[in-house]
């Protein structure tokens, strides 16, 4: 008896030793399956858009730097109008290629000889995406909707007098004064439509007339932005609708984790890719993928503050630019891609001549600058940089601090973030030296505004700058902004380091991608 | 008086519980108190982020009232307080969405990866704290009874040297080893995602969702797993001279069967505390892994709020971090008692001792030492 218990004992320790191992072999297994199977599931998508099981045809996009919310009215910042204009909202006009209004909702228009009436068609049965059809009551809400609440951009429309929607087809907006710049303004966010009855929250959905809607939680804050076809979308000025069923907008700001996700297929497109991560890659996945640099409108521009000792004195601030070598910075920063650029204006917007000859690369003629505002050896000039270091890279300061010190100039970097930025550099001014991707096209009133955080205050650029708003043509617009973007270049008003110009990284087979301008627009409708 | 008296006489263990409920609701207000106060020390807020570079001072003033970021600070602590003991952590400022829902949202992120974490750096710390904590003794062992070294190397003694080096590896290279080794699309053996996470989570495709996880999870495991085994191995080596393992081996069992049936459980609650104690830390301290694989967690949307700014969201965020760590604590006491249940014991005594003295006061000392020792 008690042998046999024992023997009994004895082989049930046996078995569950047994059956451990073959739950530890079994778990195993499994895992390893299960990693395989995963993997070989989503290596698929070799054809151009990844077909999911329900027949809908998606494509993911990686762009790096996310809107802080939805709200067009109020939200300021490219990111936001990257992704919403022409793709959710549209507007009377919109951008071409070369960045020039062209109309959209707009049937035709009409400008008054004297430029003070603005007659404006509206195309017929185009509806909004909740299904309400649109109407010129509804751009005559919308535009004097910015103006009476002074929502976002309502500058823009300073000498708007009326906004009037004549019938339900007809809009005349009639002007105080001649703007030259109403018409781009109103293929920006100004212009868009947006339906008078809807309530949603604009903060984080969005009903618009364009090819794509925003789907129910389409909009994860810091993370991404579904796209998805707007079945009843008018057709737009080629009467065509969107190629593709869901575009997946992912933000992915760390540059690795990004080339990872164009590498393994996660993304179709990455816009941009960091120029030196393309070194990373080897060449045969390099022969996966099409690599376009695009023409764009950002000026990193390293901002002196122009109101405050010593840079109010324009030797200090001449010296600073001769003592900048362009070239060392663009090639740190791979060398392919970005231009150099000596003035305020980039290539794209009216007004742009080529002023990198004012101020070449000098460090003697910097160096007699400064001695001759009183700094030497015993008495350094010493300034400190204030930017977002972790936003537009270390390297940059690191650069700049090295160039200084060759002729003298103590530069001090202080890394702040954004929200810091805001506060001590935009609204209190205080700092020496800020460094900032000045995106935004067609920026130049910047200069001609004593209250920016430049405090720069030139009373003929003022004025040359006023006079182009009233100018009668487009080439009288560009010479008088390009004769005044000289002035603020040849005053060292401050130091444009390069025209960064994005590298876009676009799967082969891929296309219809707009590359020029695509960090302030891009439209995906073409997109396949 | 009678009524308290009795509910102490009745069960000291109550009124440990109730005491530490007590701390707890206390350290909760406080806690609210300093992140509250400190988050309004930061410079900007949430409409100068939104009205951005280009703002006028009008548009930043409007928004503001818009948001209701001039009301009073007192009032605004009050109504977030309120908000959150009631449970409505109500919407961000930035863009309306429900906080709790995006809270949730993350933690089946950034949970799963903790979890996961710690799973494989037991795998990889305990056999090899454990080996590496009884060899040494072997050693001395051999060392004493031969006076010479036989042999200076062991396997143990080596992954216990790696594992020192693993853990002054930065999180992020550790991460970009990892993926050269592991990445689809840029691995070795591109078997495992690289980065980001199925916009659905687990709900819709948990197989994705499992093994997006696997490399970031892998990346801390190797950071934490040294100091897991490094307390391991320093519990064991303490343990195994103990009387209790001696007795254990008289009753015929080995060595190493004793130091895994009693020797491990005595050292028990020191390495139960310093895992949970990690992973307490893994919840925000995995934001360059998070960041490195793209993953949408806790900590770099802690990290995101703060940098617009959004204090609705994050005072909120923070707080139920301090919450949860609070708890934690008391869990971990717990277990820790029934692991080991000469610390159980001792702490409801001291709350027992600690209770009947205010009794005694108030009432004599009557039966006092029997109840205490009840």
């Amino acid at each position: 008896m008690d042998n046999s218990r024992e023997r009994r004992v004895e082989s049930a320790k046996v078995w569950r030793k047994h059956v451990k191992r073959a739950l530890g072999v079994l778990g195993v297994l499994a895992l390893f399956v299960t990693t395989v199977a995963c993997s070989k599931e989503s290596a698929d998508g070799s054809g151009n858009s990844i077909e999911n099981a329900d027949g809908k045809s998606k494509l993911a996009i990686a762009l790096t730097l996310a809107p802080t919310n939805l709200d067009i009215r109020n939200t300021s910042g490219t990111a936001l109008e990257q992704v919403l204009l022409d793709n959710v909202y549209e507007g009377l006009l919109t951008l071409d290629e070369r960045n020039l209004p062209v109309p959209l909702l707009a049937d035709t228009y009409e400008v008054s000889d004297d430029a003070l009436k603005y007659t404006f068609r509206i195309m017929t049965a185009v509806t909004f995406s909740n299904g309400n059809t649109l109407t010129a009551k509804d751009f005559e809400y919308s535009i004097n909707d910015i103006i009476t609440n002074k929502l976002k951009n309502y500058e823009q429309l300073d000498r708007v007098k009326s906004v009037v929607a004549q019938d339900d087809l007809t809009l005349t907006i009639e002007m105080k004064a001649p703007d030259a710049n109403l018409l781009w303004n109103l293929a920006g966010r100004i212009g868009i439509a947006l339906d008078r009855t809807a309530t949603n929250d604009l903060m984080n959905s969005a009903i618009g007339t364009g090819p794509f809607t925003i789907p129910e939680s389409g909009w994860v804050q810091d993370q991404s932005l579904t796209l998805q076809k707007n079945a009843n979308y008018w057709g737009g000025r080629s009467n065509e609708r969107a190629k593709v069923d869901e575009i997946l907008i992912r933000y992915i700001p760390d540059p690795n984790a990004a080339v990872n996700a164009l590498l393994s297929d996660d993304v179709q497109v990455l816009a941009p890719i960091v120029e030196k991560m393309q070194d990373g890659i080897s060449d045969a996945d390099k022969e996966r993928f099409e690599f376009l640099v695009a023409e764009g409108s950002d000026k990193f521009v390293l901002a002196f503050n122009n109101a405050r000792e010593p840079l109010t004195d324009i030797r200090v601030r001449k010296a600073i630019r001769y003592a900048i070598d362009h070239d060392e910075i663009i090639a740190a920063r791979g060398g392919k891609a970005d231009l150099k650029l000596g003035g305020p204006i980039p290539k794209l917007d009216p007004g742009y001549q080529d002023l990198t000859l004012l101020f070449t690369y000098d460090a003697e003629q910097a160096k007699s600058l400064l001695a001759e505002a009183g700094y030497n050896d015993t008495n350094k000039l010493k300034l400190t940089l204030k930017y977002c270091a972790t936003v537009y890279g270390a390297e940059l300061g690191s650069i700049l601090t090295s160039q200084l010190a060759k002729v003298g100039i103590e530069l001090e970097v202080i890394n702040v973030e954004f929200a810091t930025w805001l506060q001590d550099v935009y609204t209190n001014k205080d700092y020496d030296l800020s460094l900032v991707d000045h995106n935004e096209p067609r920026d130049f009133s910047a200069w001609a505004n004593s209250d920016y955080y430049f405090g720069y205050d030139n009373p003929k650029v003022k004025e040359l700058y006023t006079n182009s708003t009233f100018a009668k043509t487009d080439d009288e617009q560009a010479s008088l902004i390009a004769t005044a973007a000289k002035l603020v270049s040849q005053d060292a008003a401050a130091d444009w380091l390069f025209n960064y110009r994005t590298t876009l990284a676009i799967k082969k087979g891929v296309s219809g991608l707009r590359a020029n301008s695509n960090q302030t627009r891009l439209p995906l409708i073409n997109l396949w | 008086m009678r009524t308290k008296a009795r509910f102490f006489h009745i069960n000291p263990s109550i009124s440990y519980v109730l005491h530490r409920v007590l701390i707890l609701f206390a350290s909760t207000i406080l806690a609210s108190i300093i992140i509250f106060t400190i988050l309004r020390i930061l410079p900007g807020d949430t409409a100068t982020i939104i009205a951005g570079k280009d703002a006028s001072v009008g548009q930043v003033e409007r928004l503001r009232e818009k948001m209701g970021l001039n009301a009073p600070l007192i009032e605004q602590y009050f109504e977030w307080i309120k908000g959150f003991f009631t449970g409505s952590l109500g919407n961000s400022a930035v863009d309306n969405t429900s906080i709790s829902a995006s809270i949730w949202q993350k933690s089946l992120v950034t949970f799963p990866l903790c979890i996961l974490s710690l799973l494989f750096s037991l795998i990889i710390a305990l056999p090899i704290g454990i080996m590496a904590g009884m060899r040494t003794n072997k050693q001395k062992v051999d060392d004493k009874n031969r006076g010479i070294k036989i042999n200076n190397f062991n396997i143990a003694n080596f992954f216990d040297f790696i594992l020192q080096g693993a853990s002054a590896i930065p999180a992020l290279w550790a991460g970009l080893l990892i993926l050269l080794l592991l990445g689809k699309g840029v691995g070795v053996l591109p078997i495992l995602p690289s980065q980001g996470f199925p916009l659905g989570g687990f709900g819709v495709s948990p197989q994705e969702a499992f093994v997006s996880l696997l490399l970031p999870a892998l990346s801390v495991a190797i950071i934490v797993s040294s100091r897991i085994m490094r307390v391991t191995k320093t519990e064991i080596q303490k343990v195994q001279d103990a009387d209790f393992i001696r007795f254990a081996m008289s009753t015929g069992k080995t060595r190493l069967n004793a130091m895994l049936k009693i020797g491990l459980r005595a050292s028990g609650t020191a390495i139960f505390s310093t895992i949970a104690l990690t992973f307490a830390e893994m919840l925000t301290g995995v934001v360059v892994v998070e960041k490195l694989f793209a993953l949408p967690g806790l900590s770099s949307m802690l990290l995101h709020d703060i940098g617009v700014r959004d204090l609705i969201k994050v005072q909120s965020e923070l707080l139920l971090l301090v919450l949860f760590i609070l708890i934690l604590g008391i869990v971990i006491d717990v277990i820790s008692s029934i692991i080991d249940p000469r610390i159980g014991r001792r702490e409801t005594k001291y709350y027992a001792q600690w209770a009947v003295g205010g009794f005694r006061r108030s009432r004599g000392s009557r039966n006092v030492r029997e109840r205490g020792s009840a």
